[in-house]
């Protein structure tokens, strides 16, 4: 096995250039996660109605302030057509006496936080309950990016395949577990030990991180072992390196989005929602924005075996493969 | 000589088609043993089933006697293999390869180095030992192909075609380089399609066609058995008196031919007739400027039993 793994990093060395990009990938994910989190999100854009009035003016003034809502005062109003084309996503018509008149055609759930802006302005927050936290948007955004390393790094394993030098190293006395073991281990460290230095160099450098040192090395090593896994699994099926890496790739950037690694889609308890569960980066994130607002339930602990599960799965169908190709059977 | 393996009415299909049906050989130790065939004869299936990286669907293998079922670990560790493909790591040095290999064996340390050093030395690679094998010719990639599977001193090497598609120095370097191996004691397995390659090589030779083994021996009693017939080539001058019908009057002559100043006259081999021969020839106060005797080569026997030609 320790042979296979220093042959890997030999054989890895001479094309250095893998490396540099994982690495830069996983330092850009980190910090789009961080100042993307800190970024103070716009709520709307309004249209605030004074018809010339002075006082309401003036309040109409101390309005436009509030960093949650990009406010035009107006003495007129626009035209209905203007919040159909999106220019506008309220019109708010304001009198003397401190009334407000909201029209929308957005959600109610808009109008309300409107209103809810409007009564009390100066001590507004939108409510971030449904929000991920820095923690979760930093694994987020790492998850596709540490997949996708692991697809990367079995290319060394796809291309023994390939080039035949699988063939060869079977006819040492090596054993077949070793082999494939030496590979598993490789590209789990190479994605993991990059993307947690990365992570402790952030804490030390004092920036916000969300989550816990050992909640990040447990998590990281997850996504490390489920993306080992499955891009081992996937190389043992082909025999040409290009077709595993195109596929794993396609997987990967497919599953990831719709898994919600960067935005969620989905809303709970639709079909959607239900049928996204397959996919272990959805149970994952859900498992990671638990664990963040300390809102872990039994059954996302279970999201979480679930991964282990899968990840145990894909070894052992690589495992089987592999061995039934190569291996000397009567 | 003891028998390093034996091989016992081996069989493997894939799906209906036999690919090797019943076949029996023993491997001797310290022969070059070469395996001839023409393409889909089975010798690369029979090949990875002697690497162990094949099963069989029944027969027997052996090794020192014992059935590899038993001893497979034992048998791959003195096992060295040159495959037909070129099986080394193109962006890693010589040696890294060669240390890789050898490391698969459990060789460690000092050891380890002087067996690095020693193969490739052995192959002529030691002065380019540091350099990466993607800069390497064709010729240079087979040598260093072979360092890898001779590091670790194998008791026995079997080379797939080592010599396909290089130039005639490395081929050279190649087969010098495994008549070295068999005096230093290696038994060698040698698959090929150069058969001037076999004539200089092999102490034994073993023809496969359509998955069985059609004849076994070494090259002399191959063509001994193979031919009943040899061939006296004559130079002659002033043949104005010769009468080609006089040699038919002569036991075991099949067929006289007549070019120019060249006499061709083919025989039964084991009639000892040649002073009757030339007595004719002197007889017409003809002139014998050269003689000598044509026999089968093994492109002959190749062609006789399989019908086809080795490169086919």
């Amino acid at each position: 096995m320790l042979e296979i793994l220093i042959n890997d990093w030999k054989r890895l060395l001479e094309e250095k250039q893998y490396l540099f990009v994982s690495m830069i990938l996983t330092i850009c994910s980190i910090v789009s996660a961080i100042a993307l989190t800190n970024m103070t999100e716009t709520k709307g854009n309004l249209a605030l109605v004074t018809y010339g009035d002075v006082n309401v003016t003036k309040s109409a003034k101390q309005l436009e302030k509030n960093p949650y809502f990009n406010i035009s005062i107006l003495v007129s109003p626009p035209l209905k057509s203007d919040l159909v084309q999106n220019r506008y996503d309220a019109i708010v018509t304001m009198t003397e006496e401190g009334t407000y008149k909201i029209e929308s055609i957005k959600s109610d759930e808009l109008t309300s936080v409107i209103k809810e802006f409007l009564e009390n302005p100066l001590s507004f927050v939108p409510n971030s309950d449904n929000e991920r936290k820095i923690g979760t948007n930093i694994i987020g955004y790492m998850m596709m990016f540490l997949l996708l390393q692991g697809v990367l790094y079995a290319r060394l394993f796809a291309d023994d395949k390939e080039k035949h030098m699988i063939e060869r190293v079977f006819m040492s006395p090596i054993a077949f577990r070793g082999y494939l073991l030496g590979h598993a281990l490789f590209i789990c460290l190479l994605i993991f030990i990059p993307s947690i230095s990365v992570i402790i160099v952030a804490k030390l450098l004092g920036i916000k991180i969300g989550l816990s040192l050992v909640a990040y090395v447990g998590l990281i090593a997850t996504l490390s072992i489920l993306g080992t896994a499955f891009s081992l699994m996937l190389n043992s099926f082909f025999c040409i390196a290009d077709t595993a890496n195109m596929l794993g790739t396609s997987i990967i950037l497919l599953s990831s989005i719709l898994a919600g690694s960067f935005y969620s889609f989905s809303k709970d308890k639709t079909v959607f929602d239900k049928l996204l569960h397959i996919l272990p980066q959805k149970d994952f994130m859900d498992f990671v924005n638990a664990l963040e607002k300390g809102t872990l339930t039994s059954g996302l602990i279970w999201h979480f075996i679930y991964i282990v599960i899968l990840s145990i799965t894909f070894f052992v169908v690589a495992m089987f493969k592999t061995r039934k190709d190569y291996v000397y059977h009567k | 000589m003891s028998k390093i393996v034996s091989v016992n009415n081996l069989d493997k299909s894939y799906g209906e088609k036999q690919v090797v049906n019943e076949i029996s050989f023993d491997i001797e130790k310290g022969e070059v043993l070469c395996l001839l065939g023409p393409n889909g004869a089975g010798k690369s299936t029979t090949i990875n089933i002697l690497c162990g990286i094949l099963g069989f669907d029944a027969g027997e293998m052996k090794y020192n006697g014992t059935s590899i079922k038993y001893c497979l670990n034992d048998f791959k560790r003195h096992l060295g293999v040159v495959p037909q493909d070129l099986a080394i790591y193109e962006e890693l040095s010589a040696e890294q390869n060669v240390r890789f290999f050898a490391s698969l064996y459990g060789i460690k340390g000092r050891e380890l180095e002087a067996k690095v050093t020693n193969s490739l030395e052995f192959v002529g690679l030691g002065d380019r030992r540091k350099d990466k094998a993607k800069t390497f010719s064709g010729g240079m990639k087979r040598r260093l192909n072979i360092a890898c599977a001779i590091a670790h001193e194998p008791e026995l090497l079997i080379m797939d075609e080592p010599t396909v598609g290089i130039d005639p120095q490395s081929r050279n370097h190649i087969l010098n380089s495994i008549q070295k191996l068999s005096q230093q004691g290696m038994t060698i397995l040698y698959t090929t399609h150069y058969m001037e390659e076999v004539e200089e090589i092999s102490t034994r030779i073993l023809i496969m066609d359509s998955g069985t083994i059609i004849a076994e021996g070494t090259k002399d009693s191959l063509k001994e058995d193979i031919f009943d017939e040899r061939q006296f080539i004559l130079e002659i001058e002033k043949d104005e008196n010769l009468v080609l019908d006089e040699f038919y009057k002569i036991e075991g002559i099949k067929k006289v031919e007549k070019k120019e100043q060249q006499l061709t006259i083919t025989t039964l081999k084991n009639i000892e007739n040649l002073d009757k021969i030339i007595a004719v020839v002197i007889t017409s106060k003809t002139k014998i400027i050269n003689l000598f005797c044509r026999t089968a080569s093994l492109e002959n026997v190749f062609l006789r039993l399989t019908g086809k030609s080795l490169r086919d």
